[in-house]
């Protein structure tokens, strides 16, 4: 009995640390993790070149960064730029649920920045809705989020739980050949954030806010360049079409560079990299005028 | 006997499962690591070692920063690994930033970066001398 119990004590001690030494981070936690440049070589999903897909889930900016900027103009809160919660039951395919998760989402952002804890259950409640909807709900701890939510306390992380389920939810989505949904959560997320600023330079008039609606130009080119893959399916051609149109109105906004070799310097112990090269953008009243028209009315066929 | 049998079991995986942190818990505690700045993605790497005499494994991941921005590059390792981590940005094939400084020989858990252009850039992530390793980069926005 002892050589049989010292055996097995062998035997789990060995599985246990082969476990922990040679397995991806990933496949203990079931979100198997590969580099980009691994997945170029192995990932040949004919659907959409690997490359251009992770270009685009890398490159859409996170409603963080909008809803930062738009905090940091000093703009208050204003809950009627929000999307309604009360029309999911309109989100009846799986395309309008994820193209609404994505507008949620962005509100999400927004509200965990503005600190709304009011809003934000029930901003949760909706998301929980439409991410089962699309059997995603898994990677949302909505109790936890809640509880945070409620609690009013620790923001910072019902924020970052918040960011981290969405990330993970499109790593899930990319590596279980469902892209075309992730692709219609970060288009959702994105077209929520350009309906913030545009709708916020309206008001304020502040040059950071025209800047990032002009630089939004390179972004819009990389979201053509992977809905064009989906162009077979109706919904996605109309979505497409939109966003051409889109297109076609920041033709005008000229965005060119100035070069110059970045900076690193040392205080306290910290390293700040300064970039000295500068983007100079050439955008109008009437452009940015334009571009807002246009994303309120591909906003308003997507969340009515 | 039964009894020592099943608290040795118990102790043993509560060693081995407390010393294992190449998983979803890495980013937990690289995000805890990094005060002041909100998490905006995270990059999970695990590399094998590579041969002397042979070039480095390096994980490459494709971002976009938004000029005006200030960002956050940190990085941590899983304890049970020894390959020191790296983590550094590109734009094109120009370095803008690294957490290890050739020059100081110095290593820093994080690095920050005052972007001015928007576009696309390269995040890096490499283990010194090509030791095996396992690490969470994080990309955050400095409040």
């Amino acid at each position: 009995m002892r050589k049989i119990s010292f055996l097995l004590i062998g035997f789990i001690v060995a599985l246990t640390f082969s476990c922990n030494n040679d397995q991806n981070p990933a496949e203990i936690t079931g979100d198997f993790d590969i580099p980009d440049s691994l997945l170029q070589e192995t990932d040949s999903v004919p659907e959409i070149s690997s490359q251009s897909m992770d270009d685009l889930v890398q490159n859409i900016s996170s409603p963080i960064e909008i809803a930062s900027l738009i905090k940091e103009t000093g703009s208050k809160f204003s809950p009627e730029l929000l999307a309604s919660t009360n029309n999911l039951d309109k989100y009846n395919t799986s395309f309008k649920r994820s193209l609404n998760l994505g507008v949620l989402g962005a509100d999400l952002g927004y509200l965990n920045l503005y600190s709304q804890n009011r809003f934000i259950v029930d901003y949760l409640t909706a998301i929980k809705s439409l991410a089962e909807g699309i059997k995603v709900g898994q990677f949302f701890d909505f109790k936890t989020l809640k509880e945070l939510a409620t609690s009013g306390e620790n923001l910072d992380s019902l924020t970052y739980l918040s960011v981290h389920s969405f990330n993970k939810i499109d790593k899930y989505l990319r590596d279980n050949h469902r892209s075309n949904i992730s692709v219609l959560i970060i288009v959702g997320v994105w077209i929520e954030g350009m309906y913030f600023a545009t709708q916020i330079n309206d008001q304020v008039k502040i040059k950071e806010i025209s800047d990032r609606i002009a630089e939004q130009k390179i972004i819009l080119n990389n979201i053509i360049l992977i809905l064009k893959n989906y162009k077979g399916d109706s919904e996605f051609q109309k979505l497409l079409n939109q966003l051409i149109k889109l297109k076609e109105i920041y033709e005008p906004v000229e965005i060119t560079y100035e070069l110059g070799e970045p900076e690193t310097v040392e205080q306290d112990g910290v390293l700040t990299v300064v970039q000295n090269e500068k983007s100079i953008i050439t955008i109008t009243e009437k452009d940015l005028e334009n571009i807002k028209n246009q994303i309120t009315e591909i906003r308003y066929n997507i969340v009515n | 006997m039964k009894k020592i049998f099943f608290t040795l079991i118990t102790i043993i995986f509560s060693v081995a499962l407390s010393y294992s942190q190449c998983n979803e818990k890495l980013v937990d505690i690289a995000v805890s690591q990094n005060r002041g700045a909100t998490y905006l993605k995270d990059f999970k790497v695990k590399l094998p070692a590579t041969p002397p005499n042979s070039p480095r494994a390096i994980a490459k991941f494709q971002i976009v920063l938004n000029g005006g921005n200030h960002y956050r590059f940190n990085i941590s390792k899983a304890k049970e690994y020894n390959g020191i981590p790296i983590i550094q940005l590109y734009e094109g094939n120009k370095l803008l930033g690294t957490s290890y400084l050739t020059s100081k020989q110095k290593d820093y858990k994080m690095f920050d970066f005052l972007c001015q252009k928007t576009g696309t850039y390269k995040i890096y992530i490499s283990f010194k001398d090509g030791k095996a390793g396992c690490a969470a980069g994080i990309l955050s926005l400095v409040n």
